[in-house]
């Protein structure tokens, strides 16, 4: 066995996994070769030193760490996630299952990246527009199907009143539709009801117009009493005007009959009401204006007496 | 047989426990893997600070995957180093397998040393030990790194291996051949061995 051959096979040499035949030859080579001898000692060596360094301390706090990274609560799976995309766009998510969501997708780059790109393809198709038709396209369809570019006008009106006469049976079925809702029948009743009782209890002959007749006489009646009514309470206003026009006639001759009396005695007035073109009297109470001291006719105090 | 049975009725309860809501349960797995996931994202990535953000990350996607997780299909253990690997090997490739220099000093990485039961002399023995390792992982070619730390540090099977990378097996017998010679060479020439 050459150099080159043991180096190629050193590793396994030194893993045991050579056949009895290859290693016996490895081993005399290493007996004679001092290089090769020199070299797996320094193989052996360095996976010695390997496996003593193997293992790296993390530091103390990587396992907080880890676990402040990780969300608390139950979790979930980006295959459950992806089952509840359907549910969190058509907004019928659970709320217990919305917060589970919610923190998968705040802690998950994936699932992110993911719903992102179906927020953002669903926008693309809400917001793309109908693709504008070839002008030729429909008659092209025209001739592909009838064999002809354009349609005779009598088949157009035909189709025209075929349209409105589909559209008109549908309303009338809609119609009768109504009137046969068990809501539609109690206002057919409720109204026949009422005519039924205008004709026997108003009309005077059976008849709608006697109803109309009878509602007009009544009417007029009605107006006649709200008029006379009228009248009556004018002539109620009248009276009563005059009745407390004499008796504000009365008051006041008392009033200007006490205020006689009392300037007579000599009383102060002040406040009381004065006959016009009476002499004004010196005010006993000082005017709010004056200055202290001048209360009793006496000079002020700090003023000049002159 | 019995006792394996056991362990994976424990592991499918563990999980019921966990998506149920049960904070305890998630922090026991929390705790039982986040050193062996940590471990591992650090020989790729190469830096304490992207290790543990990449183990968040890890543990992130455990944690919205977890009920995948197939009790018949094997241990929790198994299906979660496989996750985990699987992610972390991913992460690696997509950051273009460019490790950063582990120029972190010791100082930096002292709060390491207070969860272990070993004397100080020989905490700091090991730690010059796995960070000159580390060194040297970092200068072989991704091809040949990615192999050494399957197998040699996180002792998979040939198998496994090529399971997990899915490439051929007398690929994979190569490069764990290649990458153990260079890797030797460089802790020669660092004066490791």
């Amino acid at each position: 066995m050459t150099c080159e051959q043991f180096q190629e096979i050193i590793g396994e040499y030194v893993d045991g996994t050579l056949t009895p035949a290859v290693r016996a030859q490895c081993a005399e080579h290493v007996m004679s070769c001092p290089a090769c001898r020199q070299l797996l000692g320094d193989v052996q060596a360095t996976m010695a030193a390997c496996r003593q360094a193997a293992i790296v301390e993390p530091p103390g706090d990587l396992v907080s760490r880890i676990l402040r990274a990780t969300p608390a609560g139950p979790m979930m799976s980006c295959a459950v996630f992806d089952e509840l995309i359907l549910d969190y766009f058509e907004g019928y998510i659970s709320a217990s299952d919305y917060h589970i969501f919610e923190d998968h997708f705040q802690a998950c780059p994936r699932c992110q990246r993911l719903l992102t790109s179906i927020r953002l393809a669903r926008q693309l198709c809400h917001e793309a527009r109908a693709v504008p038709a070839p002008d030729d396209l429909q008659r092209r369809i025209m001739r592909a199907t009838v064999g002809i570019d354009r349609v005779p006008i009598h088949r157009k009106w035909r189709a025209i009143a075929r349209r409105w006469w589909g559209e008109t049976r549908a309303k009338l079925a809609r119609i009768i539709g109504l009137v046969l809702a068990p809501e539609g029948m109690t206002a057919v009743i409720l109204s026949l009801a009422t005519v039924g009782f205008l004709l026997v209890e108003v009309s005077d002959d059976m008849t709608l117009s006697g109803v109309y007749r009878q509602a007009r006489i009544k009417a007029e009646r009605v107006f006649a009493h709200a008029r006379s009514g009228s009248l009556e309470g004018r002539r109620i206003a009248s009276r009563w005007h005059r009745v407390t026009s004499q008796l504000s006639g009365v008051l006041r001759f008392g009033a200007d009959l006490f205020v006689e009396t009392t300037d007579r005695v000599g009383y102060p007035t002040s406040g009381a009401p004065r006959e016009r073109g009476e002499k004004k009297k010196e005010p006993l109470a000082q005017s709010p204006g004056a200055p202290l001291g001048t209360r009793h006719g006496g000079p002020a105090i700090g003023r000049d007496p002159r | 047989m019995g006792a394996k049975v056991a362990l994976s009725n424990e592991d499918a309860q563990l999980v019921r426990q966990c998506l149920a809501g049960d904070e305890a349960a998630w922090e026991e797995i929390v705790k039982q893997y986040s050193r062996r996931i940590y471990s591992l994202a650090y020989r790729f990535v190469g830096t304490h600070e992207a290790a543990e953000d990449l183990t968040q990350e890890v543990f992130l996607r455990i944690y919205r995957t977890l009920d995948q997780y197939d009790p018949q299909a094997g241990s929790l253990s198994n299906w979660l180093m496989r996750v985990a690997r699987n992610l972390i090997i991913d992460d690696w490739r997509k950051r273009g397998r460019t490790p950063t220099e582990a120029s972190d000093t010791l100082e930096a990485h002292a709060y390491h040393l207070k969860s272990r039961a070993e004397s100080p002399q020989r905490l700091v023995e090991r730690r010059q030990l796995s960070e000159q390792i580390q060194a040297a992982i970092n200068k072989l070619s991704p091809e040949l790194r990615t192999c050494i730390i399957l197998r040699d540090l996180e002792e998979l099977s040939y198998q496994e291996i090529v399971d997990l990378l899915k490439i051929p097996e007398g690929t994979v017998k190569s490069r764990i051949n290649r990458g153990r010679i260079e890797l030797a060479k460089i802790l020669r020439r660092m004066k490791v061995i």
